[in-house]
């Protein structure tokens, strides 16, 4: 599998339906130090599009780029254990990395999305300090985290 | 003579040279190769303390959360009360109280089971009656927890009879009495590792054939394997190592190392592993890869390495053949560069994953979905109102260091014209997000408490009736309503009349774009049931989301143009449920929906439920 030469050419693709916590998320990450290109896609219809849409679409992947899915659970229309499950059945993206981002520490949901196949969960804390602490984490991660380019 | 004599002289210069070649190419190959290992070698060390470090972080989360549970338990006094007085009098009422709190406890926080146990340690009440025996690690915690006054967790260990590993938190009940604080009994939470515990340690973050994770803890001489293991089953509480194998990286974890390890694991396998302590419990972790995988990338490079080095020897030895060739005039030969061929094995691991499992009824996942959907605001709050702070902080250094008006206004302007208003506007936006939440959860739970009279219903009427009181927004949305004859059925009128408004108000609101909206409500019987059908020739509902617009606070597009909390369907599912009726839908997306509710067509003798 080919792998990103630096975490920096790796996209990080954000679908959370929620545009506080996407800002909160992305001024955390960049205070950890993490300075990627984000993608922000609003629900998990979007998130469909982006990883199965039709080719001219936009937006949409590029096969050959890294990315990497933040994904929010829930979410209006499609949620996220259909986004996880989906993205783990499809050969062509099932080795990019997705970590789920969500308020819910429902045992139930986290041995679901363990089961399909999801790379971390981290719950979003009330308490903010706790909240950029799990982020914080998260980034110091991210950057030594290898990430596979999709096929194309 | 003296021909002969350069002729051998200048036959010798390329041979001097390219040996020079030679030792200067295989001398830049080794210190290469080495630095190579080396990176190779770190960026496997960074990688195992990551993930080491994440996880012995979030089991330490995980362990905290537990206690937190066991904390609301001891804390909460209407359930101390309950007990208390139910241990006193074991015949009086409270028990069903106490019961439904454990029962919510156990279901939406995952514990197997939850014993109420007396101060002599005996079972007094198991939520789930399989297994009412109290195991020992907990009842000898539970001196210790009274005595601090705080809820304690067990290690992992296998209970008499049973050989599924689990845990448990003793959470010791409290009651001031006359002035003293008295022990009035202790709950203990019983915890099932394989439900959180375990797939947490299991799942590696990253793809890989063999990096794992372990839990293991000292025990008599010996690291016990507290998890099952990805290259040998049935591990978990069995496999023990002594600790006299000190090449293991398990042992050299509860020896007390912390870091990287080379060695040998379980499989005597040559492992690189990071270990680590797990603060506040007995446990250590140890995550680690095959050399032979982390070493993967290195091998494939050590071999392009030292392809490249052959073909540069041989370019070497080629030119100085070619030179000496030339210098001695004797034949030009052309060496043909052999190319290295690169093979690539490539594993193909299929991964056949479980498919989806029906989700639980919304009612269950009642207090699930409030407090996902309650926290949600919360993280705004709390997130935006730092950020608030933050900008305090900014103008008052702002206002310290301006020289003039015009410095200060000029830096002050932004965060007072649109940082500040921003993050109130987050904060108002979720407050009043927070308000409707709990409007509607108290609206659901009033219904829920509503009394049924069911009765003998003409549902013409209560449909024409329905019809009626929507002309205004029908005639708004240019909607023709109109209903066929319909069956009779049984149920509360006010509630059963709510059902149909919802669906048909629905219907209008959603609209159907550029065609005239017609919505109709027909009737059949199958049965002993009377099954009514909502049908209009909107929008439609994709497939994806059908199963979904029953749920809590579910709504189809949130920043669309219909206004809403998301409970319409909600109340529309639960009333027909008490009626002991079902709901459900059929939809093409962009040619109409049918919503269908079956209700019993008589009352029943007992009573409806």
């Amino acid at each position: 599998m080919e792998q990103a030469k630096d975490f920096k050419d790796v996209t990080i693709v954000l679908a959370e339906d929620d545009d506080g916590h996407a800002e909160l998320v992305i001024e955390t990450l960049k205070e950890a130090g993490i300075w990627n290109e984000i993608v922000r896609l609003r629900d998990g219809d979007e998130a469909l599009a982006f990883f199965f849409g039709a080719r001219e679409r936009e937006p949409r992947y590029e096969p050959g780029r890294a990315y990497l899915l933040l994904l929010d659970i829930r979410m209006p229309r499609v949620n996220g254990v259909q986004v996880l499950d989906r993205i783990k059945n499809d050969e062509h993206l099932q080795h990019m990395p997705v970590i789920m981002l969500t308020t819910t520490d429902d045992p139930r949901e986290v041995e679901r999305c363990y089961q399909l196949g999801c790379n971390n969960y981290i719950t979003k804390p009330v308490a903010f300090p706790a909240f950029t602490e799990a982020l914080r984490r998260l980034g110091l991660f991210l950057l030594i985290m290898k990430v596979p380019r999709l096929k194309t | 003579m003296n021909t002969t004599h350069t002729r051998f002289t200048s036959a010798r210069w390329p041979i001097a040279g390219a040996a020079l070649l030679v030792l200067c190419i295989t001398g830049g190959a080794c210190l290469f190769y080495s630095q190579q290992r080396r990176l190779i070698l770190e960026d496997a060390e960074k990688e195992l303390s990551a993930v080491a470090d994440l996880k012995v972080h979030q089991i330490e989360q995980w362990r905290a959360d537990r206690l937190a549970d066991a904390g609301v338990v001891m804390e909460s006094p209407l359930l101390v009360e309950a007990v208390a007085r139910w241990l006193a009098q074991p015949d009086s009422e409270p028990i069903e109280y106490v019961l439904t709190r454990f029962r919510g406890i156990a279901q939406h926080k995952g514990y197997t089971n939850i014993l109420l146990l007396d101060t002599n340690g005996a079972v007094r009440l198991a939520l789930n009656s399989t297994c009412v025996e109290a195991d020992h690690e907990g009842l000898a915690l539970m001196s210790d927890a009274s005595a601090a006054r705080t809820p304690l967790m067990t290690d992992l260990h296998e209970p008499p009879g049973s050989a599924v590993p689990h845990l448990s938190v003793v959470a010791p009940l409290f009651r001031q009495q006359g002035g003293a604080t008295v022990t009035v009994a202790a709950v203990m939470l019983v915890i099932d590792p394989s439900r959180f515990l375990y797939p947490l340690i299991q799942s590696w973050p990253m793809p890989g054939a063999s990096a794992e994770t372990l839990l293991v803890r000292r025990e008599e001489g010996a690291v016990l394997f507290l998890n099952e293991l990805r290259h040998r089953t049935g591990t978990a509480m069995r496999l023990a190592i002594p600790l006299s194998e000190t090449n293991v990286p398990a042992v050299q974890a509860v020896l007390g190392h912390e870091g990287m390890f080379r060695g040998l694991d379980y499989r005597g396998v040559d492992v690189l592993s990071a270990t680590r302590r797990i603060p506040g419990s007995p446990w250590f972790m140890v995550s680690k890869v095959d050399a032979d995988e982390a070493l993967a990338a290195w091998q494939q490079r050590a071999g392009l390495i030292l392809g490249a080095t052959f073909a540069l020897l041989a370019a070497t030895l080629a030119c100085a053949g070619w030179l000496w060739q030339r210098t001695r005039r004797r034949h030009f030969q052309r060496l043909y560069v052999s190319e290295s061929q690169r093979t690539r094995a490539e594993q193909a691991r299929e991964e056949l994953l479980r498919t989806l499992r029906d989700r639980n009824e919304e009612m269950e996942n009642l207090l699930y979905v409030s407090s996902h959907d309650l926290r949600s605001p919360l993280v705004n709050i709390h997130g935006f109102s730092q950020r608030l702070g933050k900008a305090a902080t900014e103008l008052s250094s702002i206002i310290d260091s301006a020289v003039s008006l015009e410095a200060l206004r000029d830096s002050a302007l932004p965060v007072v014209r649109e940082r500040i208003p921003a993050s109130l506007g987050y904060i108002t936006t979720s407050a009043a997000k927070m308000d409707s939440l709990i409007s509607g959860l108290l609206k659901l739970s009033r219904l829920g408490r509503m009394p049924l009279t069911p009765v003998e219903l003409d549902m013409n009427k209560l449909i024409a009736s329905v019809i009626v009181n929507l002309t205004h927004q029908a005639t708004q949305a240019h909607a023709a309503v109109s209903a066929g004859p319909l069956p009779p059925c049984a149920g509360d009128e006010a509630q059963i009349s709510q059902v149909f408004t919802n669906l048909v108000d629905n219907a209008i609101k959603y609209g159907c774009g550029d065609r005239r909206l017609e919505i109709r409500i027909t009737g059949r019987i199958e049965n002993a049931l009377a099954v009514y059908c909502v049908e209009d020739n909107g929008p439609g509902i994709a497939r994806d989301h059908q199963e979904g617009v029953w749920g809590l606070f579910a709504r189809l597009d949130p920043q669309g143009p219909v206004a809403g909390e998301g409970l319409g369907l909600t109340v529309v599912k639960r009333i027909v449920q008490r009626h002991c009726g079902r709901v459900w839908l059929e939809s093409d997306q962009g040619r109409g929906s049918r919503f269908f509710v079956a209700l019993p067509r008589q009352k029943r003798p007992e009573g409806i439920a």
